[in-house]
């Protein structure tokens, strides 16, 4: 399984990895902000099992590359989870609008990520 | 800055911390108001407030405390000179803000970026009529850090 890790704090990828890794994925790429995320969308084809992208990030919002991937076709069926803190809870809703298959909200459990990620890859079996 | 601004920034920390560290804090001594220059731990995490407020919250501690904190939020050992240690720090003052934020819902409070300062003999200033006011907490076996919200609705 094949995953995109995109969040600006290297401190959330590296915990939001061991996660990924206890699941026995170990084929992760990263990216600090949404730009360089569609780069790697681009350069690996967009052959991603699932997406974890940040909500609040510099340069480019976690939003605002949810629209640009969706904007494709390549991206469109995408499995994309949005991670946030909890005062962007309208944010959520916005990026449920644009297209994010699930958020999950920061405080959160390392479990609290593997269920919805497990969650997220059922629905789009 | 009205006093029911407090609770919902203690009850966030407690959170953060329990739910993505493994640690309960607890306050430690009294809150005071803060004007003029006053003097700040040698870690500091700034993240700014907006939306229909505007301020800023401030998390401060000392390099030890928090290289136990991000150490055991991050589950590696991180060294004062890592970057980790900045990073890490100011992630979880965005997690404490944004849970506080989402408690003071109504304010549709918005957060900038946080910029965190390491460095001894740090000051920060607060203007007499939007003076900081500082929660002191501890770790029951790390130390003690500061909570300061300077926070005003538009």
């Amino acid at each position: 399984m094949k995953v995109l890790l995109t969040d600006d704090s290297t401190t959330m990828r590296k915990i939001q990895k061991r996660v990924l890794q206890t699941m026995g994925i170990t084929e992760i790429v990263e990216a600090s902000d949404g730009k360089m995320a569609l780069e790697k969308l681009t350069e690996h084809n967009y052959n991603f099992d699932f997406m974890l992208c940040d909500i609040n990030m510099p340069e480019m919002s976690g939003i605002e590359t949810l629209r640009n991937i969706r904007s494709v076709p390549e991206g469109a069926k995408l499995p994309i989870i949005m991670c946030t803190s909890v005062a962007e809870k309208d944010q959520v809703m916005e990026a449920i609008k644009a297209g994010a298959s699930n958020y999950v909200i920061k405080p959160f459990k390392p479990e609290d990520l593997q269920s919805k990620i497990e969650t997220t890859l059922q629905r789009n079996k | 800055m009205k006093s029911e601004y407090v609770n919902p920034f203690v009850e966030a920390t407690v959170e953060t911390y329990d739910t993505m560290v493994g640690v309960r804090p607890q306050r430690d001594g009294k809150l005071c108001r803060k004007a003029g220059i006053f003097a700040a731990y040698d870690l500091v995490g700034v993240l700014g407030l907006s939306g229909k407020v505007c301020g800023a919250v401030i998390m401060t501690t000392s390099v030890e405390t928090g290289m136990k904190v991000v150490s055991s939020f991050l589950g590696e050992e991180v060294e004062a000179t890592s970057p980790d240690l900045l990073d890490g720090f100011g992630e979880l003052l965005n997690i404490v803000a944004g849970s506080a934020a989402a408690k003071l819902n109504g304010l549709n409070i918005k957060l900038a970026l946080p910029t965190v300062i390491m460095g001894k003999e740090q000051r920060l200033t607060g203007k007499e009529n939007s003076p900081w006011i500082v929660i002191p907490m501890a770790f029951p076996e790390w130390g003690k850090f500061n909570i300061e919200i300077s926070m005003e609705e538009k």
